[in-house]
C-alpha cells in the first residue's frame, strides 16, 4: 500500500504528522531507558514491547549500571513499507538516529562500558499499528480515570490520578522495534 | 588513489614478489644444490633456465634465510590485506557522500505554484522570516528557553527538545551556536495535509556550534564554522484559531500548542503561524 493509498483509507492520516510522532515516540522511549522508568512512555507501546523494554531495564538495575545515549538525535525517518489487517493499519519506519552509547555505574557515574567520545550512527526499524476502529482524538485529551487534561505527548501517565491514557484507542503505538 | 598510498602499495608487492621469487630458490637452493648453479643450468630444461633470465641466475640471487622469507612473505600479506580495507572504507564513504550529495539535490519551487496555496506570498520576506524562526530556534535550544520553543515547535518537536534538553542540563552542559550566516534558502515543496499547510525549505546556512561543560570546550570546534545543509518541514493551520479553551473558555494566544494559563489544559491545536516539524541535516561540512 502506498501513503496516497493509506490517505484514501485513514482521513484521519497526515505523513508530517505521523513522522512527528515516530520521532516523538523513539526519543520519549529512550529517554525512558535512560530514566529507568517506562512510565511516561507505556501509553506509546504494545503490551510486548512494553515487556521487553521493562526486562531491559530490570536488567540494568540488577547490574547496577545505567544506560545513557548522550546527544541523542534522529538523523532521517522514512516510511518503508504500508500494510493492512482486518483489524489495523501497519507502517514500518527506518529511522537512523545517532547518539553515544555507553553505561555508568548507577551509584557512582563511573564509566563502565560503551561509546562515550563519539556518536554512532544506528539503523532503527521501527512497526507502528494502529486499529482501524480508532476513535478521533480531541485537542485536549482527557484522562480515563478521572477526567483531567493530560498532554499525552509529554507523558501518558495523568498527574491528577495516575491512570494511564491509552493511545492505542486513538492513534499509532510503536508494537515492534529492531 | 593517493600518490603516498602507491608507494606504500607497490613496496609492498614488490617485497612480496621477492620473497616469492626467492622462496622457492632457497627451498630449490636447499632441495636442488645444484640446479641454479651456472654449470648445470644449460643443461637443464631450457624454458625453466630462460624464465629465470639469466642462465647463470647468479646475479639474481641474493642469500634469504628461510625464517627470514617467511617473515616478509606474512608482513607483505598483513599489508597488503591492511590497505584493501583501508581502501574499501574510502570507497565506502565516498559512496555515502555521493548518495548524501544525491539526497541534498533540492529543487526551487516556482513562486506561482507556491501562490496557489499561500496568496499572499512574497518570497523575500517569507523566506527571511522562515530563516529567523530556525535562528530564533536554534538560540532558544542553547538557551534552554522551553517557552520560546514552544511557540515556535509542533507540540511533538517541542516535547524531543525537551527531552533532549534535559539530558543536557543534567550533565551541566550547554550547546553553543553564534554568528550564523544565510547563504541560501528556497522552498522545494508546498502542500495540504488535512487542514494544514507543509512546506518543505532547504536552508544552507553556516555558524559556530560545540558543546561547553562548566565553560570548557568538550566536543565540536570553538574555531571552527560549521556549513550546514537543512531540509526543514514548516506546518501552518488553514483552520480558524481556537481561540477559546475548550475545557474552560478561556482566552488563548496564537501558539501551537499551548497550556492554558486558567485551567492548564494542554492544547494541541494547530497554528495559523509557521511552526517547525522536522529539521534533517542533510550535509555537513
Amino acid at each position: 500500500m502506498t501513503i496516497e493509498d493509506l490517505k484514501i483509507k485513514d482521513k484521519s492520516f497526515s505523513e508530517t504528522d505521523f513522522i512527528s510522532k515516530v520521532d516523538n515516540t523513539y526519543i520519549m522511549l529512550l529517554s525512558s531507558i535512560i530514566n529507568q522508568n517506562l512510565d511516561r512512555v507505556k501509553h506509546k507501546l504494545s503490551n510486548k514491547l512494553y515487556e521487553r523494554y521493562s526486562i531491559v531495564i530490570k536488567k540494568l538495575k540488577a547490574n547496577n549500571e545505567k544506560q545513557l545515549y548522550d546527544e541523542l538525535n534522529v538523523k532521517s525517518t522514512q516510511i518503508i513499507d504500508i500494510d493492512e489487517t482486518d483489524n489495523e493499519y501497519i507502517i514500518k519506519v527506518l529511522l537512523i538516529s545517532r547518539y553515544m552509547d555507553y553505561k555508568i555505574d548507577l551509584n557512582t557515574n563511573m564509566y563502565k562500558s560503551g561509546i562515550n567520545d563519539h556518536r554512532i550512527e544506528i539503523n532503527n526499524y521501527l512497526t507502528f499499528t494502529k486499529f482501524k476502529s480508532t476513535k478521533n482524538e480531541d485537542i485536549v485529551k482527557y484522562c480515563p480515570g478521572c477526567g483531567g487534561n493530560i498532554d499525552s505527548n509529554n507523558t501518558g501517565v495523568c498527574k491528577y490520578c495516575g491512570s494511564i491514557y491509552n493511545t492505542k484507542d486513538y492513534d499509532w503505538i510503536l508494537s515492534d522495534l529492531k | 588513489m593517493k600518490k603516498k598510498t602507491k608507494i606504500i602499495f607497490l613496496t609492498v608487492v614488490a617485497i612480496l614478489t621477492l620473497a616469492i621469487y626467492y622462496i622457492p630458490n632457497v627451498k630449490a637452493d636447499s632441495g636442488f644444490d645444484a640446479d641454479y648453479s651456472s654449470s648445470s643450468s644449460s643443461s637443464s630444461s631450457s624454458g625453466f633456465s630462460s624464465s629465470r633470465g639469466s642462465s647463470s641466475g647468479s646475479s639474481f640471487y641474493i642469500p634469504i634465510e628461510p625464517e627470514v622469507a617467511i617473515l616478509l612473505l606474512t608482513i607483505s600479506l598483513i599489508a597488503i590485506i591492511a590497505y584493501f580495507t583501508y581502501a574499501l572504507k574510502l570507497i565506502d564513504k565516498e559512496i555515502e557522500e555521493l548518495e548524501n550529495e544525491k539526497s541534498s539535490k533540492a529543487d526551487k519551487l516556482p513562486v506561482d505554484e507556491i501562490k496557489k496555496y499561500i496568496k499572499d506570498y512574497k518570497e523575500d520576506i517569507f523566506e527571511n522570516d522562515r530563516y529567523n524562526d530556525f535562528v530564533e530556534i536554534q538560540k532558544a535550544w542553547m538557551n534552554f528557553d522551553l517557552e520560546t520553543l514552544r511557540n515556535k515547535l509542533t507540540d511533538e518537536l517541542y516535547n524531543q527538545y525537551e527531552m533532549q534538553l534535559d539530558t543536557l542540563k543534567q550533565k551541566n552542559q550547554k550547546n553553543v551556536m553564534h554568528d550564523f550566516t544565510k547563504k541560501d534558502i528556497f522552498i522545494s515543496d508546498i502542500n495540504k495535509e488535512k487542514n494544514n499547510l507543509i512546506i518543505t525549505v532547504y536552508l544552507k546556512t553556516s555558524f559556530y556550534d560545540y558543546i561547553t561543560q562548566d565553560n570548557k570546550v568538550i566536543r565540536g570546534d570553538k574555531q571552527y564554522k560549521l556549513n550546514m545543509f537543512y531540509k526543514l518541514i514548516f506546518k501552518s493551520s488553514l483552520e480558524n484559531d481556537e481561540k477559546h479553551c475548550p475545557n474552560c473558555g478561556a482566552k488563548l494566544n496564537k501558539n501551537a500548542s499551548e497550556k492554558c494559563k486558567y485551567c492548564g489544559s494542554i492544547i494541541n491545536k494547530s497554528n495559523n503561524n509557521w511552526v517547525l516539524a522536522k529539521k534533517e541535516v542533510k550535509k555537513q561540512s
